[in-house]
């Protein structure tokens, strides 16, 4: 069987998966449609539990976070993003054991921490109660998949971008925007 | 340019127009019904949403005849900054007039914001903005611009902020 080395491929199985899934779109590099397409629509939505649906902002929101400056992926960030959507699917299953798409806010607050965001307590709980919706007014809040994901690519859009401008991102450094900078940014959000 | 204000025997009129099943409130569903964006299509349930928001002082979810009287108001003056800002009168708002109305109100902004800008509020896919994008374009830029200032009081158009700070900052942000 011939061997096709990819960086940071562990079993070439599940890269030849994912590589046909990236070339049935027919480019170089996919769009937030494209995306959008291959989360719901191909075998890799099987990796997905049956209540997990990705919507078109978070196509966006997931390019952005990995693409940068830019509004397609390619291969291997194609592959950065499935990874992270992966493993943000583990943690998020340790906490919704009967798999119906939806977890506790506390379990939120304990994701947050183990994905090493780094975020005070009382961003947390702003954070959380962003997030968190009720299904009627006599339930209690909760976090669905959707917004999990939502708050997860946020975060990670945010982080990076902090790392980029400051350096190291810590919660103790400092960094300035312009206005145009922050609005923009806060478009891509 | 000003304008009479509207007497109560008009507004009733309209009022009672808009509130179709006749329950003495205007629901969102009526609200919409009512407002036109010069598309045919609904006016966007975002904007109606907000109007309400802002509108209802009671949390009734609707707007009663009192409530009506500035919502109208406030429908009216967005009319008329829509109309001003139309140069060519085509009954959207395109990147270059979005930017000459933007630049009145004081703001010195890239051409990448305003491409950012519409893409983010444009519905209909091309390329400019019907009167309720328009509306929902400035209301998000007029609460990023509030947000912004809490932190650049001087408004000198730059903040050095904190990674907690921003988070909170970006995350109070409802758009």
């Amino acid at each position: 069987m011939p061997v096709q080395k990819q960086i940071g491929d562990e079993s070439s199985s599940a890269n030849q998966f994912l590589q046909q899934i990236f070339e049935s779109r027919m480019k170089n590099e996919i769009d937030e449609n494209d995306l959008l397409y291959i989360l719901n629509h191909t075998e890799l939505s099987r990796t997905f539990d049956r209540n997990s649906t990705f919507n078109i902002d978070h196509s966006k929101l997931l390019i952005a976070a990995i693409a940068h400056s830019k509004n397609t992926l390619t291969y291997p960030e194609f592959v950065t993003v499935v990874n992270l959507l992966h493993s943000w699917r583990n943690l998020f299953r340790r906490h919704d054991l009967d798999r119906n798409g939806i977890i506790e806010p506390y379990a939120l607050v304990n994701i947050l921490n183990s994905l090493r965001f780094n975020l005070s307590p009382s961003t947390l709980e702003t954070v959380v109660k962003r997030y968190s919706t009720r299904a009627d007014e006599h339930s209690s809040p909760k976090v669905t998949f959707e917004h999990y994901i939502q708050v997860c690519a946020r975060l990670t859009l945010l982080n990076d971008l902090m790392h980029q401008k400051s350096g190291n991102g810590s919660p103790r450094s400092i960094c300035s925007f312009s206005i145009d900078e922050f609005m923009q940014l806060a478009l891509n959000l | 340019m000003s304008q009479n204000p509207p007497s109560d025997a008009f507004l009733r009129e309209i009022f009672q127009k808009v509130d179709t099943d006749r329950s003495g409130s205007i629901s969102s569903n009526e609200l919409q019904a009512a407002l036109s964006n010069g598309t045919w299509s609904p006016f966007n349930p975002e904007t109606i949403r907000m109007m309400i928001g802002m509108f209802d002082r009671d949390e009734s979810s609707t707007i009663d005849f009192q409530e009506f009287r500035l919502l109208w108001k406030y429908v009216s003056d967005w009319e008329r900054c829509f109309k001003q800002f139309d140069l060519d009168g085509s009954g959207a708002i395109d990147k270059h007039e979005l930017k000459t109305a933007l630049s009145s109100f004081g703001y010195r902004l890239s051409d990448n914001f305003y491409d950012l800008l519409i893409k983010r509020f444009d519905r209909t896919g091309r390329g400019n903005v019907a009167f309720d994008d328009f509306i929902q374009a400035c209301v998000s830029i007029q609460t990023l611009t509030n947000a912004f200032r809490h932190f650049d009081r001087q408004q000198i158009g730059q903040i050095t902020i904190g990674y907690e700070d921003f988070l909170t900052l970006v995350f109070s942000l409802r758009m």
